[in-house]
């Protein structure tokens, strides 16, 4: 890997901003430089109290660092080349190696954690309906499925500010229309086998955002729609079935008789997914032609509802999906 | 003649057998139209005697002033309520369950062919709801071929309706497509056509790659890829929820 020199970190620094959208212009390769130095030197002489020194100088960095919304990203890369020309130095100067290496870690492992600790309780004050001083204006909320915690996160963390919640929630301080390609980015490095369920809302209001991505996830996986990004828009037709109760109820006794049958549910769904070709859908079940035309006949008969009429079967689609979550009448 | 029944006329005692309803006669229609706003409004305390349990709810408009009059005369029964407006109203028609959607079939045979009507049955406490059903039912119905439609035939369109944000939303999904004839056009034909490409360009009177341009548009327009069977569905709500007309049916309160 390569080294980079503090200079070089300077300058991809500008993009960083303060709570106000000003543009941070320090230096933060030289800040880690000079504050750490002391603690540097007191670990290669293996000085009295030189822990107790790192911690409470790389709290107070990491504190300016965060509040700064200085990606973590950059300041890892800051703090890595940090280390390696301090103990480099130090080691000329003929310090203690074991010191030196304690040091760096203990610096590393404070520095990280005033930025996570700060992030915790944010999250879940947004998300409970609190919206404190210091807040981003908007915040899209998002839910991940399918990929390790903490893959998601540093992957965000790479592009952004990143506010995690307990409950597993991401929140990216930026509104629906700058997330959305984020999200993309990120699931394709994932290698698009994750579902990310997005929602933005004004900082007062991330609870609803909460509720929204929530809904989304429930709807995608118990439609069992493929990985990918989805918003409120990609299911808007699902959530409007689930929020009308005439429709739930009739819904439910029209695909009831079909529920009972196994083979035909699964006919249904092998169709939805080859776009309502038939042809495409024979193969995947390896049956014959007129197999499928028969129990496509029947689905008609127990329904009322067509298959073969593309709307009708996205509506039975929508049933078969809506039943699994228990949400139909 | 003599008394048969607790000092009763014969003739008495069968017309409360035959005709149980305490209602008044169908010449007094300003009593009955308001019986029939009463009921529908959901303002039915109980306290009318002779009434039927439950009633086949059925909201209608036509065309022309003529052709809702048609309907009417067609209902001319001492049982059944009228509440009737210039184009349009609503009929009240006592009826067991599950045999509402033939009765009203029934009654869209016997009248001229520019009638919508929308049917919805309830026990008489649940009137207020099956008629506002109604009423939606019959606003979807409005854009399409004149029949007889109820909830199970418009459910996707009825959840979109019903609930605004969504509806609102979808709107705007769809408004670049309004805004172009040419695609609108394409699109409605191929929703008509049950996603049948060659019948929906055969319709148009235009070629088969025209009208896959035209569509491959839309879902620019859109997001939503008309030959996807969920798309279909979704692009043809955002129609509903776009432009849904409101119905000439009179005030029930």
């Amino acid at each position: 890997m390569l080294g980079f020199s503090p200079r070089l970190v300077l300058k991809s620094f500008n993009g960083a901003k303060d709570g106000k959208g000003q543009p941070v212009l320090f230096d933060v390769g030289r800040l880690l430089h000079e504050e750490f130095l002391a603690v540097y030197r007191a670990a290669a002489a293996d000085a009295e109290g030189w822990e107790d020194a790192a911690v409470t100088v790389a709290h107070r960095v990491g504190a300016r660092l965060a509040s700064a919304k200085v990606p973590v990203a950059q300041v890892v890369v800051a703090l890595r080349s940090t280390d390696r020309l301090l103990t480099e130095a130090m080691l000329d100067d003929g310090g203690d190696a074991r010191a030196l290496a304690a040091a760096g870690t203990a610096l590393a492992a404070e520095l990280m954690s005033a930025f996570c600790a700060d992030d915790d309780g944010l999250g879940d004050a947004l998300l409970a309906g609190n919206a404190p001083g210091g807040a981003a204006p908007f915040y899209t909320v998002v839910l991940a499925r399918g990929s390790a915690a903490d893959r998601v996160v540093s992957a965000f963390r790479k592009r952004g500010p990143v506010v995690l919640a307990t409950s597993g929630h991401l929140l990216l301080p930026v509104a629906e229309a700058a997330a959305l390609p984020l999200c993309r980015e990120v699931w394709e490095e994932l290698g698009g086998e994750v579902w990310f369920c997005v929602a933005e809302r004004a900082a007062a209001r991330v609870a609803l955002a909460r509720k929204e991505v929530d809904e989304i996830d429930a709807l995608v996986s118990s439609l069992g729609r493929p990985p990918g990004v989805y918003r409120i828009d990609d299911m808007l037709f699902e959530s409007a079935v689930l929020e009308t109760p005439e429709v739930r109820d009739e819904l439910g006794k029209v695909v009831a008789p079909l529920l009972a049958n196994p083979v035909l549910v699964e006919t249904v769904l092998a169709l939805l997914e080859a776009d309502g070709n038939r042809a495409v859908a024979v193969k995947k079940l390896f049956i014959h032609r007129s197999t499928i035309d028969y129990r496509l006949w029947q689905i008609e008969q127990l329904t009322g509802l067509s298959p073969v009429n593309p709307r009708d079967l996205a509506l039975l689609g929508t049933a078969i999906g809506l039943s699994r979550t228990n949400s139909l009448g | 003649m003599t008394p048969v029944l607790d000092s009763r006329l014969l003739n008495d005692v069968l017309r409360d057998i035959l005709s149980p309803y305490d209602l008044p006669p169908v010449e007094d229609v300003a009593t009955r139209r308001q019986l029939a706003r009463t009921l529908l409004s959901g303002r039915d305390n109980g306290s009318f005697d002779g009434l039927a349990l439950a009633y086949a709810v059925v909201a209608f408009c036509a065309s022309t002033e003529d052709g809702a009059a048609e309907v009417l005369d067609a209902v001319r029964d001492a049982e059944v309520l009228v509440l009737d407006g210039v184009c349009g109203g609503y009929l009240l028609i006592p009826c067991a369950q599950d045999l509402h959607v033939e009765l009203a079939r029934e009654l869209h045979d016997r009248v001229g062919q520019d009638v919508w009507m929308a049917v919805a049955w309830a026990p008489r406490k649940d009137l207020a709801s099956a008629r506002a059903t109604a009423e939606d039912v019959l606003r979807i119905a409005r854009n399409r071929a004149p029949g007889v439609y109820e909830l199970r035939t418009v459910l996707a369109d009825f959840a979109v309706l019903r609930q605004p944000h969504v509806a609102e939303r979808l709107a705007r999904m769809i408004e670049p497509v309004m805004a172009q004839q040419p695609l609108l056009d394409a699109l409605k034909a191929f929703i008509a056509e049950d996603g049948n490409r060659a019948a929906a360009a055969r319709g148009l009177d235009i070629h088969r790659s025209t009208l896959d341009h035209r569509l491959r548009l839309v879902e620019r327009l859109t997001g939503c890829r008309p030959t996807s069977p969920r798309a279909l569905l979704t692009l043809s709500v955002a129609l509903t929820a776009h432009s849904t007309p409101q119905v000439p049916l009179p005030r029930t309160h």
